[in-house]
């Protein structure tokens, strides 16, 4: 484990970084000014319109589920890709059927349209009352 | 001071794990999730399991906890969680505290485990044991990530 004493390094100098900004942010900071008005959201000058958490269409949703599939597959793949010497046509035939039944699930999304983006209608009406 | 290094990323693990049940606000929550699975990273990789440890970053933190947040994004702040039944908490907390304990003190180690655990490099020791004894799980793994890609499909598109 001697090769990971660089990611310590780098871990106690991120923890020594994020607590020196911390306190000294705390320390050199001007307290006094604290009011309603400082810790509310600004929003051009009204009282924020909506919650920040807004909800969106769902198929972002997919995409990242599409996403953790495949990142998965290639997790999979770094391994397979170490121990080839040792696995034979066994593992290496394995891992073509592994992907294999992956790509029949990609085909099966694309063909049904999980992957179009539809176009966002930005309204022009609102483009024509600024213009 | 590997076993100094591997209480403290226990200890923490444990204080975050905590914080993720305990705190009001979901985003906090899954916040202290990802802070869980970097402590858990640590330990594994003190084990001398680093392959697993990195993965678990990689497909945990960079894609599990960001659907969590997804989520918790599109439940649009509704989901406030209230104090909520104190029993029920003592009741898991036991159960968890049963199975980490039989787990760490245990003495009994599947031999897949050990297979990977002596040798020199973690990730071709995975790879031998995945893709010869373990390759029926790995292709029965193909076909559940496929259900779960038809059935998000179904879900949203059509």
């Amino acid at each position: 484990m001697e090769e990971y004493g660089v990611a310590l390094i780098f871990l106690c100098v991120s923890v020594i970084v994020s607590v020196v900004v911390e306190v000294a942010s705390y320390v050199l900071g001007d307290n006094k000014s604290k009011g309603r008005e400082k810790l509310t959201a600004y929003e051009c000058g009204f009282d924020a319109f909506e919650d920040a958490r807004v909800r969106f269409d769902v198929r972002f949703y997919l995409v990242g589920m599409l996403f953790i599939v495949f990142d998965l597959e290639a997790s999979f793949l770094f391994p397979w890709g170490m121990s080839l010497d040792n696995v034979g046509g066994y593992g290496y035939w394995g891992m073509i059927d592994f992907i294999i039944e992956l790509c029949v699930g990609y085909v099966y999304v694309w063909r049904m349209g999980g992957l179009v983006q539809h176009e966002v209608n930005m309204g022009e009406s609102s483009i024509n009352n600024i213009k | 001071m590997s076993g100094l290094l591997m209480n403290i990323f226990g200890i923490l693990s444990l204080v975050s794990s905590i914080k993720v049940v305990s705190s009001e606000d979901d985003v906090e929550s899954v916040l202290y999730l990802v802070l869980v699975f970097c402590n858990v990273c640590g330990v594994l990789i003190l084990c001398g399991l680093d392959f697993i440890g990195l993965m678990l970053i990689m497909v945990y933190v960079g894609a599990v906890a960001v659907l969590f947040l997804f989520i918790v994004m599109m439940m649009g702040g509704v989901s406030r969680r209230g104090g909520g039944n104190k029993i029920f908490w003592v009741i898991g907390l036991i159960i968890v505290g049963v199975v980490v304990v039989k787990g760490v003190y245990g003495d009994e180690m599947s031999e897949e485990l050990m297979g990977v655990m002596d040798r020199k490099r973690n990730i071709e020791g995975v790879g031998e044991v995945l893709f010869t004894e373990g390759l029926y799980k790995v292709l029965v793994g193909g076909g559940i990530l496929l259900v779960a890609m038809i059935g998000g499909v179904t879900l949203s598109v059509l």
